[in-house]
């Protein structure tokens, strides 16, 4: 962040020819992908297709047992120190669920995301009297919930836990989003307004914004570009609108019928 | 946005005040703990008397690093040991043998059942009178019969085992027996309040079916409400068995036999040499004990972890197997056995406590009960049922008695100075005070005041360190955590971490493996008999035993949760992710622990750290049971109140 001109030029994500695997079972294999600043990418495939492995791969998670991974300029293998901290800082999770600590009022929860730039005193002191409160404020109002600051999480629904989980993504500011499966929890219509709320951050901060995606109906208009794994390889990619109804009967198989794809208005 | 109801808007619109309510409460707390008893800090604060303590802490480290080795004593050690470990298994037998029967009479989900009508309940309307009436204890002779067992197994449990164990010497005489007994006593009032509590948190939908199959109250427990609650039971029976090991080594200093008898004379001989080589004894024998539990404990976790998970992962192999009836219960049941017939046997003519190494049997005090001898010794126990209650000084009771004593001037007369107008007076409290201590019921409820303070700031001071050490304990932060940051460490950094844990591991292990009457022998002989000792011995051993739940409630978190941490360090996780995840079961163990410190506070005072427990042994062994039947109540009195008012905190442990 501190020097935007050099690093805005680097890819965010770089993975060249990456396998994982745990124990004998080859997760990914053969990964070879770039994302560019700013771009929005969506991963979609069958379920076991690697597209959680692939996320924590590049989150350095999950250690690549060939190849190479870099994330935001730095090899995910060599992570330790100073490097591992600043990468920490600067990527932003979203998972389907738990990502908000139930025990926590939202405030709390919110202000996570500045938890790379405090130290620990005022972190703690943060959890009595909370810090930076107007940050926390300006991006639950960016989320529309202004009035939850001081909720507990359980007394939010789904869809509000998510939107917190967003807040506090915009309380990061990270140069990357990995979100993981961010809707599969929700029905189509939040799940829209999460993918908004997600793709007008990355537009906004000029973040990089990788989704993992199950509801294809939300691919349209929200992404520059979609990978499709299957068995833990890139089976394909390209621009959204390329999708077809006969690459997705390939892409999901025996799947295909049981998601309603083919009720997808899609070009034949 | 949905429009939301006004109460809720104005709920979540405040900022909400509950932590700092609960921090204004633990300060209120210490310095009511801090202004109520008088402590003496001089052994810490005072240059010359810290050196001495010092020399002494050094000396006996010293001598702990050169115990005393020679084969005589080690065989002696070892005998003890074996007597220690025999003492708290039949403890423990005759423990659970009495409370599952107390516990069945306690239990009102057991003992009253389903209630139907009646006379007076089908009469009342429903409401608050109903509910009222639902809890009065005459309205059966099934509910009058649950409200004595209750109030039964209060008073065993609130009276010590060190107290029992002083009766009981009175009765039959020094020995591991007197031990078993007295712990015996005072676990079967802990199991069978657990038991009860937990049978009666047994939801009823679970097993209403039993009910309607026509079964009566004993079938429905033995077949509805006993196997839902079997696993929680077996669990707390273990924890409640590991325990008794350690009162067993300790219970020797008031005659209970074992070690404890055996440290506590050889600490009055400063022979720290093979006080070194008996708490070397006390730690393996506590810390097998420890490990041991634990390990079942898990086997019961997985067995708990399996039941929950209902796809079927059975492999073939396995379900061949359960299609026969299962043996391992049995090899348990087996084991049990065995070693109880071997704990009879040892305690009777297995040991070699004789002279010249034969056999004692410490079995034979027993007959006495039995035979009446005992009995004939317990002229005091009349005595102890009828409490000196000094009305007189009050102005009740006899009005001779009455008159004499206000010839004196040792009546209470409480406004003789200042009128309750006064009360905004300072001065006014301390005469109150002053009139109310003319009184000997007053001062017995004043010395209550010592163990609870010791109890609170030993508690505090536990909790304070075992959050401290429950980080480099947790294996998720010292080993795991690149799991969740991703990190590839250096191997030099591993290990460093692993260093780490096994340091905290074993501070933690020791720090439990001695008991608290064993850290306040230890404190007393370095600072001196006084609160100090007692509050550091109870901080210890709560250290220890908190650090263990606390890094499982830790450690049973899956790494997961730690993962979404916008950039927080390793530690920075544990304080704002791990310590709120864990929080409502840490503060469940710390209430827990409160509780049993404050019975520990007590036995502490017995031991010479002064208040309620060591004005009832002075009045006791002076004689003058009418007294010290007076702190015996204030003892029940004190633990009851307090169970109360944990258990209306809702944070009892018991039924979650």
């Amino acid at each position: 962040m501190s020097k935007p001109g050099i690093e805005a030029a680097v890819p965010p994500v770089v993975i060249e020819r990456a396998a994982v695997s745990y124990g004998r079972a080859r997760v990914l294999d053969g990964i070879e992908m770039s994302v560019a600043p700013g771009e929005r990418v969506a991963v979609i495939g069958p379920s076991g297709a690697g597209k959680t492995t692939l996320f924590r791969l590049i989150a350095g998670l999950a250690k690549p047992v060939e190849g190479r991974v870099t994330t935001l300029g730095q090899d995910v293998s060599q992570l330790r120190g100073r490097g591992l901290a600043r990468l920490r800082r600067e990527v932003g999770f979203l998972h389907q669920q738990d990502n908000l600590i139930p025990q926590l009022r939202v405030v709390h929860n919110v202000l996570m995301g500045r938890l790379g730039h405090w130290w620990l005193p005022r972190a703690l002191w943060s959890l009595l009297w909370p810090q930076e409160l107007g940050r926390a404020t300006a991006a639950l109002s960016r989320v529309e919930l202004a009035e939850r600051l001081w909720s507990l999480p359980d007394e939010l629904s789904g869809g509000q836990q998510q939107r917190v989980a967003v807040a506090r993504l915009i309380v990061q500011q990270p140069r990357l989003v990995l979100a993981d499966e961010p809707v599969s929890a929700l029905d189509l219509r939040l799940g829209q307004e999460i993918i908004g709320l997600l793709c007008e951050l990355a537009g906004r901060e000029g973040a990089t914004l990788l989704v993992n995606l199950h509801t294809l109906d939300l691919l349209q208009g929200n992404f520059d570009r979609v990978i499709a794994l299957r068995a833990g390889e890139v089976f394909w990619q390209g621009a959204p609108a390329d999708i077809s109804q006969h690459l997705l009967r390939e892409l999901y198989g025996a799947e295909y019928r049981a998601l309603h794809l083919d009720e997808m208005a899609l070009p034949a | 946005m949905t429009t939301l109801d006004s109460p809720a808007l104005r709920r979540h619109g405040r900022r909400p005040l509950g932590s700092f309510i609960a921090l204004l409460m633990l300060a209120l707390a210490l310095l009511a703990a801090c202004f109520a008893v008088e402590w003496d800090w001089a052994a810490l604060t005072d240059a010359r008397r810290r050196a001495e303590a010092a020399g002494r802490m050094g000396a006996w480290l010293a001598a702990f690093l050169s115990p005393d080795l020679s084969a005589e004593f080690l065989w002696h050690s070892w005998d003890l040991t074996l007597q220690t470990l025999s003492a708290a298994v039949l403890g423990t037998t005759l423990a659970v043998l009495f409370a599952w029967p107390l516990a069945m009479g306690a239990s009102r989900a057991v003992c009253v059942g389903e209630e139907r009508g009646g006379f007076i309940a089908s009469r009342l309307p429903q409401g608050r009178l109903l509910r009222i009436w639902r809890h009065f204890p005459l309205r059966s002779p099934a509910a009058l019969l649950c409200a004595a067992c209750r109030l039964l197994q209060d008073i065993l449990r609130a009276v010590p085992d060190f107290v029992w164990a002083i009766i009981l010497v009175a009765m039959i005489g020094l020995g591991p027996l007197t031990g078993a007994l007295a712990l015996a006593l005072n676990i079967t009032g802990i199991l069978a309040k657990v038991y009860s509590e937990l049978w009666d948190g047994v939801d009823e939908a679970r097993y209403a079916q039993v009910r309607s199959q026509g079964g009566g109250r004993l079938a429905t427990f033995l077949y509805g409400i006993r196997p839902l609650a079997s696993r929680n039971v077996l669990s707390f029976t273990l924890m409640r068995a590991e325990c008794a090991i350690r009162n067993a080594a300790v219970i020797g200093a008031v005659g209970g036999g074992g070690l404890g008898s055996e440290i506590w004379y050889q600490i009055r001989f400063g022979a720290w040499d093979k006080v070194g080589t008996l708490i070397f004894f006390t730690l393996l024998l506590t810390l097998t004990a420890d490990l041991a539990s634990n390990h079942v404990r898990s086997l019961l976790r997985g067995d708990a972890a399996r039941a929950a998970s209902r796809a079927p992962q059975v492999d073939a192999a396995k379900a061949v197997a359960a299609s026969r009836p299962p043996l391992r219960p049995w090899y348990a049941m087996g084991f049990v056995i065995a070693v109880v017939v071997w704990s009879l046997w040892f305690m009777g003519w297995g040991n070699r406590a004789g002279e010249g190494g034969v056999p004692r049997n410490h079995l034979a005090p027993a007959a006495e009960l039995f035979t009446g001898k005992a009995w004939g010794n317990l002229g005091f126990f009349h005595r102890l049922l009828s409490p000196e209650l000094d009305l007189p000084a009050i102005g009740a009771g006899p009005a001779e008695a009455v008159a004499k004593r206000r010839a004196q001037g040792k009546t209470v007369d409480l406004f003789a100075q200042y009128g309750p107008v006064d009360f905004w007076r300072p001065a006014a409290w301390s005469a109150w005070l002053d009139e109310l201590r003319k009184w000997f019921v007053w001062r017995a409820v004043e010395s209550a005041a010592v163990p609870l303070a010791i109890a609170v700031v030993g508690t505090v001071l536990g909790v304070l360190a075992a959050i401290l050490l429950t980080y480099p304990h947790s294996a998720a932060f010292q080993l795991y955590s690149e799991r969740f940051s991703g990190e590839t460490a250096a191997r030099w950094l591993r290990a460093w971490r692993g260093l780490q844990l096994a340091a905290a591991r074993a501070t933690a292990m020791i720090a439990r493996g001695v008991p608290e009457v064993m850290w306040a022998f230890l404190f007393i002989a370095f600072f001196g008999p006084g609160l100090v000792a007692g509050t550091l011995a109870i901080a210890a051993h709560t250290l220890g035993v908190l650090t263990r739940v606390f890094g499982e409630a830790v450690d049973n978190q899956p790494l997961r949760r730690f993962e979404p941490t916008c950039g927080a360090s390793r530690r920075m996780t544990y304080a704002l992710v791990a310590a709120p995840l864990a929080w409502r079961d840490w503060m469940t163990y710390a209430f827990f622990q409160f509780e049993s410190n404050v019975r520990a506070a007590v036995v502490l005072g017995l031991i010479g750290v002064g208040g309620l427990g060591f004005q009832f042994n002075f009045n006791f062994e002076w004689f003058r049971f009418e007294r010290a039947s007076t702190y015996l109540i204030v003892m029940v009195l004190l633990t009851v109140l307090i169970d109360r008012s944990v258990r209306m905190m809702n944070l009892s442990r018991v039924g979650r």
